[in-house]
């Protein structure tokens, strides 16, 4: 072997980490550390620096990382046959009417999508009722190849039975069909709070569905983990985590009463996990998940790979504005990007308009081409798990990872998923850690582009539409109560199905039977479900970071529309030099569109002062400055007062008790303001 | 039967490990106080970023590059842009400014104010900077070509204002070996280029010790086509030419090492992205270890870079807010220092002020909404990240190393191997494009079915040169005409002796009142003007990676049946009109053109229309195609249908590529235009509507 250096030898010497550190202190002083750390939530923070602690790259064992790059440099057949598929492009598609419908899956078809998450509405304004309706959906979606995530909520059993008759109706092969059947009885109990076949029924159907799909419809997974009611309502990463742990094993545990083994349940279940564009810190959540399934199923005796449940990632809701909905575009690209790099097996990317109206065609069309782009253009999907051994993100991915085990493991003691879910304490952790994210938001330590920073007046909601109710969104399932108690079913079918006598396995036989007599699977449910109580919870209720400020902002458009001139304030700056502090208060203001007539005359020049006041029309006056004397503050307070102020409050930096003073930036304040101003 | 499912409050988590994972050494503690890093930020070879501290301290610098019609416009543009929260400005200069011609003439008709801003006089540079801070706000600018006039106009006009040149910071691009690459916004021959490029070296290291005197540019070669190893090498080999000619010049590395910047394209290749920023900071470091540099500032690569205008398209266009963020996303996580993202609709216009915002807020986005800031080198330490990084670089090396052996980037520019390898690799992702093999989202694949409507900022061209002539005649007119001439002819005489200093005289003529035009022209009329050759290169790249298509065997023999019955083959002028230099699309189409059997008629940069109707007529060809880039066809296209009309050759067909905004097609078909190929046209498809034409034609005349 030869002495000499290999030419890829560096010639520039190491550095240690605490030569780095050193160089730093020198630069920016030893109190600068504390400024690097990130806080991201309870028990996890980010450190400005990770050292690479683990081999390099051309050392490593398998080295899939080198081969991968390597491979980005071949031409002609050995770039095409890239090291895995692309991950599933699948776009959510809210069905309530037959036609719509139709024309919502051909878009999406011919459109690029390559699995639909088909979300049936139940209820009484519905069209969609049962056999016939589903066979002419159905009837778009022929394609083999094609993979479908078929949610109709709590009712996944007589949907899936319904849906055998649809494909029957087609003359389509029911076992070739591939997708997953969704029943998820806890996701659909914490976003609702109505089980409408009661808790023990509504977990006999899964059981049941998972007997008779393995049968019946052997392609199609039945399980679907759905972390969106809790990622909805604002929980924290590591709750989301442990969450997923905890109904993963809880359902387990309901399969294994009814002889299912983990590993075959595994093979049957999805997991929809959505995730915010917070980029590497979203991508080591995902990277956590898939760590945690795998130590669960391994914990269990399952060890094999193709038993791992597959993972959907749904865009977030949380992060979306109504105000500047184009920037939700920018949010969703990052989210679908935080899919991919964390190992998604199908993508949902969120429509920008979806804090606005129901997504119109254009916003659908362009939260698919997002996804066709990273895959198409970026061709992201060429590695598997792109940045393993990134000292960043595999500190990250751990930290996450053994936080929500603890937290899991606080879950089981406590009693399992089901009964913290019951006895409201879900909630609670997720109020605590929403109202901490809500308060960084109010007091500007986070921000929001157009929402709490970086707004112009001028930028209204460009995109018009049906405005979503801010209540909750998905209501069906109460609808479907009333649907059900109005039903009127037929006495002939009543007796053909006894729910609460019938043995294991003869639930769906009977409900084909029904199935083959009559089509309308609402009614369906109906009948077998006769006598069952409805189980119901307060459910966990949405929440969106921007709606606080889009209400002030609401607030303030509404007057403006009514009064023709927007709510305003006069600023009395005295002496003040800096425009760039001037320009933080104006911005401030603004946040809630309120009008600022400035004026930064000395504090003695009481005269330039007061005409100032009169050449605008606002009565309500905001000081900030030095108090030169009380007596001279309290001769200009009284001048003011007698030129027309009503009230003068004084801008301060830090939070007060006092109630003739407000807190520059915060959200409170600005409400105040509104109040004070006639603003209903 | 016992339970499979244990209980899991007992049971700890251990990090989940791959039988891959497993026969790996274990990984140190997350302490890491102490341990051995390959490199850290802030210390060479600066992989993980040149800075100690990077974003977590600072974030990049958002800096938009713009410029409109006229200096009015394009100051309250800059304003509103620095209100918004944006920290720097880059102006875009319109076409005649950048070749050194005022804008009365001749040859900047169609061109004036189009793609930047007009600048012809003092007053212009003055108007364009009113009421910003010079002295806090930097400038960068985009100028190569009249670099000179330019940086003396800059001067000139702050100095009117009371502040010393010394306090000036910004940047002049003033990169001139890739216009001679891929740009084509020179003036003058190669060697006095160069030897302006070190006087400005010189002048900007012991007069503007804040200002930067060379920006060195990839962007442009990766727009031209470059693939990313090309892109890599070709800039850093500019960068070592005009290290060389720094030293030439007499400084010391030290004295201007340390400011020099670079400019990168960053593109859809997600991942090579990253890695090539990654990449380059390594490679610059190695090759400046050989000057053996003191301050480690030297070895520092700093970037700039820029979203590509490439990558996006005119169909479908709020696909481009998506490909921008993603490209933002790679240049942030290579660590640049500043960013240009593009408004969503370039490809269709100059931005309005709604895509503006949205390409601004992308940056804020970034910054405030992802903690991307927050962590330094978020890839360092990726098996595949660091591999790819590393395989990019030797890559990079060995086209470095072949530009090296031919004597450096001015000598290796004269043999034309780094315009031919770029236009080989821009002809292959055109036959990548038009066989699918390479998709672009609504243009070859997936197309809208239904318009998203969104104001267009839209331009009064021929308002805005009116305005800009009569500004500039009465310029002429009030100023002394006699200090104006003197000034230029100290200008000419420096400009004759070889080493004399030209910055200087230059600042003078233009504190004077000399026009850009005067200035540039004084030095053309010493130097000359570089005229360059046309030629088709790479023949048959597009034949290799299309010729198994049986459409392209189709038109092959149409062709051929055309030839036998014509006695001739088809003939095709690809020709450029007025100043518009983006020649990537004419090069590819020439050369896929000559595959498909055409005989092809190269045009030459820099015509008027008048020029391209002669060399049509004398070439006798059947169809002129134009190639457009820039606004520019609105005016000379007409032109160039009314110059083959009057010498009776209205039988010669004119058909039009490239950027032509929907509203603008109609006036182009009434001016006589035969056929329009938007931006994403198969060329196959572009050779069989031409083909069309001439049989029609054809039958039409045996009709007569």
């Amino acid at each position: 072997m030869s002495d000499s250096p290999s030419e890829d030898l560096s010639p520039f010497p190491p550095i240690s980490t605490e030569a780095w550190r050193r160089a730093v202190e020198t630069q920016e002083g030893e109190a600068i550390w504390s400024s690097l750390e990130t806080w991201i939530e309870k028990g996890i923070a980010l450190e400005p620096l990770y050292d690479e602690r683990f081999p390099a790259a051309s050392r490593s064992a398998d080295g899939r990382g080198p081969k991968a790059a390597a491979s980005f440099f071949e031409q002609g057949e050995a770039a095409a046959a890239t090291p895995r598929h692309a991950w599933r492009i699948m776009p959510e598609c809210m069905l309530r009417q037959v036609g719509p419908g139709r024309r919502s899956i051909i878009a999406e078809l011919e459109g690029g999508a390559d699995a639909l998450w088909l979300r049936f509405r139940v209820g009484p304004e519905s069209g969609i009722l049962g056999v016939r309706e589903l066979s002419a959906l159905l009837e778009t979606t022929g394609d083999p190849d094609l993979w479908l995530a078929l949610d109709a909520g709590a009712h996944a059993l007589p949907f899936a039975v319904a849906t055998h008759a649809a494909l029957r109706l087609l003359e389509r092969d029911p076992t070739q069909l591939q997708g997953c059947w969704c029943a998820d009885p806890l996701g659909v109990l914490a976003e609702s709070g109505v089980l409408p076949a009661g808790l023990r029924g509504t977990h006999r159907e899964m059981a049941e569905l998972m007997r008779w799909s393995s049968s019946h419809t052997p392609s199609m997974r039945t399980l679907r983990i759905s972390l969106s009611p809790y990622h909805a309502a604002g929980a924290a990463r590591v709750d989301e985590l442990a969450l997923s742990l905890a109904t993963f094993v809880h359902y387990l545990r309901v399969a294994e009463t009814q002889g299912l083994a983990p590993e075959s349940v595994a093979r049957q279940t999805l997991i929809s996990l959505p995730v915010r564009g917070e980029f590497f810190v979203d991508i080591a959540k995902l990277r956590a998940a898939t760590r945690l399934w795998d130590q669960l199923l391994r914990h269990c005796g399952v060890e094999e790979e193709g038993s791992r449940p597959l993972l959907h990632v749904p865009g977030s809701t949380v992060n979306k504005s109504q105000r500047d909905p184009w920037l939700n575009l920018l949010r969703s690209t990052l989210e679908s990007m935080v899919a991919v790099l964390g190992g998604a097996d199908m993508v949902s990317t969120t429509p920008f308009d979806h804090a606005l109206r129901r997504p119109a065609p254009s916003a659908v069309h362009l939260a698919r081409n997002t996804q066709l782009i990273l895959r198409d253009e970026c061709r992201l999907h060429r590695v598997i798990d792109a940045l393993e051994g990134s000292a960043y993100v595999e500190s990250l991915s751990d930290r996450l990872a053994r936080a929500a085990w603890a937290r899991f493991q606080e879950i089981e003691s406590l009693g399992g998923i089901e009964a913290l879910l019951v006895r409201g304490k879900v909630r609670d952790w997720i109020t605590q850690h929403r109202q901490q994210e809500a308060r960084s938001f109010a007091r500007r330590e986070r921000v929001m582009v157009g929402v709490n920073a970086f707004v112009t007046l001028e930028e209204g909601k460009e995109v018009q539409g049906r405005r979503r109710p801010s209540t909750r969104q998905l209501d069906w399932s109460s609808m479907l109560q009333v649907a059900l108690t109005e039903a009127e079913v037929p006495a002939t079918r009543m007796r053909t199905v006894d729910f609460e006598s019938l043995p294991t396995g003869e639930l769906s036989a009977a409900l084909s039977v029904v199935t083959a007599e009559d089509d309308r699977f609402a009614e369906l449910a109906a009948v077998y479900r006769l006598g069952a109580p409805t189980f119901a919870i307060e459910p966990l209720a949405p929440f969106r970071w921007a709606g606080e400020y889009e209400a002030l902002r609401d607030r303030s458009d509404a007057f403006f529309l009514s009064a023709g001139r927007r709510p305003s304030v006069f600023l009395f700056l005295p002496g003040m030099r800096s425009p760039s502090e001037k320009n933080a208060i104006v911005d401030w203001l603004e946040l809630a569109a309120l009008q600022t007539n400035a004026c930064a005359a000395p504090v003695e020049e009481k005269e330039t002062l007061l005409e100032a006041f009169k050449a605008q029309s606002s009565s309500l006056v905001l000081w900030r400055g030095t108090l030169p004397s009380a007596a001279r503050d309290a001769d200009l307070l009284e001048a003011l007062h007698a030129a027309g102020a009503q009230r003068i409050y004084r801008l301060v930096d830090e939070e007060s008790e006092d109630e003739d003073v407000l807190c520059i930036g915060s959200i409170e304040a600005l409400s105040l303001l509104l109040d004070e101003l006639g603003v209903p | 039967m016992s339970s499979q499912i244990p209980d899991f409050r007992t049971l700890a988590f251990e990090a989940p490990v791959s039988a891959a994972r497993r026969r790996r050494k274990p990984a140190p503690q997350a302490e890491g106080k102490g341990e051995t890093l390959g490199d850290a930020p802030g210390f060479p070879p600066y992989r993980r970023g040149p800075y100690l501290t990077m974003y977590t301290t600072r974030p990049w610098t958002l800096r938009q590059y713009a410029g409109f019609g006229s200096v009015e416009e394009s100051n309250a543009f800059y304003k509103q842009a620095l209100a918004e929260g944006q920290r720097g400005l880059s102006v875009a200069f319109d076409l005649p400014t950048h070749l050194g011609y005022d804008s009365d003439h001749p040859r900047a008709l169609g061109d004036v104010g189009q793609a930047g801003v007009a600048i012809d006089t003092l007053e212009d540079m003055q108007q364009l900077f009113a009421d910003i801070p010079l002295d806090r706000v930097s400038v960068s600018m985009t100028m190569n070509g009249a670099a000179l006039p330019i940086l003396a106009l800059f001067v000139a006009a702050a100095e009117s204002r009371g502040l010393s040149r010394a306090a000036l910071s910004g940047t002049l691009q003033n990169d001139i070996l890739k216009e001679f690459m891929v740009r084509n916004t020179f003036v003058y021959p190669p060697a006095p280029s160069m030897r302006i490029v070190g006087d400005i070296m010189r002048y900007c290291a012991r007069a503007m010790p804040k200002f930067h005197a060379l920006s060195i540019s990839g962007y442009h070669m990766h727009e031209a086509g470059a693939t990313p190893e090309l892109e890599l090498a070709y800039t850093l080999a500019d960068g070592l030419e005009y290290v060389r000619k720094g030293l030439e010049v007499g400084l010391a590395i030290d004295e201007f090492a340390p400011r020099l910047s670079f400019f990168w394209a960053i593109g859809m290749d997600f991942y090579l992205e990253v890695a090539k920023l990654r990449a380059a900071r390594v490679m610059w470091a190695e090759l400046m270890s050989a000057f053996a540099p003191r301050d480690p500032r030297s070895s520092m690569l700093r970037a700039h870079c820029q979203t590509s205008g490439f990558s996006l398209s005119a169909q479908d266009p709020f696909n481009n807010i998506i490909r921008t963020c993603i490209e933002a996303v790679a240049a942030v996580q290579g660590q640049t220092q500043s960013l240009h993202t593009n408004a969503f609709d370039e490809a269709l216009a100059l931005p309005s002020d709604f895509s503006a915002r949205i390409a601004r807020s992308t940056q804020h986005l970034l910054q405030h909404e992802t903690y991307m800031t927050r962590v330094i080198d978020p890839w360092g330490g990726s098996f595949f990240m660091e591999a790819l990084t590393d395989a990019l670089r030797q890559r990079a090396r060995v086209h470095l190393d072949e530009i090296e052996a031919l004597g450096g980037m001015t000598r290796a520019l004269a043999t034309g191997l780094p315009k031919a390898r770029i236009e080989e690799a821009a002809l292959r992702t055109q036959a990548e494009f038009d066989s699918q093999e390479r998709i672009k989202v609504g243009v070859n694949r997936y197309p809208m079915r239904q318009e998203i409507a969104f104001p267009l900022r839209s331009l009064d061209a021929q308002a805005n040169r009116e305005r800009q002539v009569q500004k500039l005649q009465a310029w002429r007119s009030q100023r002394d005409e006699e200090a104006v001439r003197k000034a230029l002819d100290a200008l000419r005489q420096a400009a004759e002796r070889e080493g004399e200093a030209l910055v200087e005289p230059c600042i003078e003529a233009a504190r004077c009142g000399a026009t850009l035009g005067e200035m540039s022209g004084t030095l053309e009329e010493v130097f000359g003007r570089h005229r360059p050759e046309a030629k088709v290169t790479s023949m048959g790249t597009y034949r290799e990676q299309r010729a198994s298509e049986v459409r392209f065997q189709g038109l092959l023999e149409r062709v051929e049946r055309f030839a036998q019955h014509e006695g001739r083959r088809p003939r095709i002028l690809v020709a450029k009109l007025g100043l518009d230099g983006h020649d990537r699309g004419q090069k590819v189409v020439a050369s896929s053109f000559a595959d498909l059997g055409f005989d092809v008629d190269l045009g030459p940069l820099f015509q008027s229309a008048e020029e391209v109707a002669m060399q049509a007529i004398d070439n006798d060809v059947h169809v002129v195609g134009v190639n457009s880039l820039s606004a520019g066809h609105r005016v000379l296209v007409p032109r160039l249908c009314e110059a083959l009309r009057a010498q009776g050759r209205s039988d010669i067909r004119v058909v039009v590529g490239g950027v032509v905004p929907p509203q603008e097609q109609e006036l182009l078909r009434s001016a006589g235009v035969a056929a329009i190929f938007g931006s994403g046209t198969d060329i196959l498809d572009a050779a069989a509507t031409i083909l069309d034409l001439l049989e029609s034609s054809d039958e039409g005349s045996e009709g007569e």
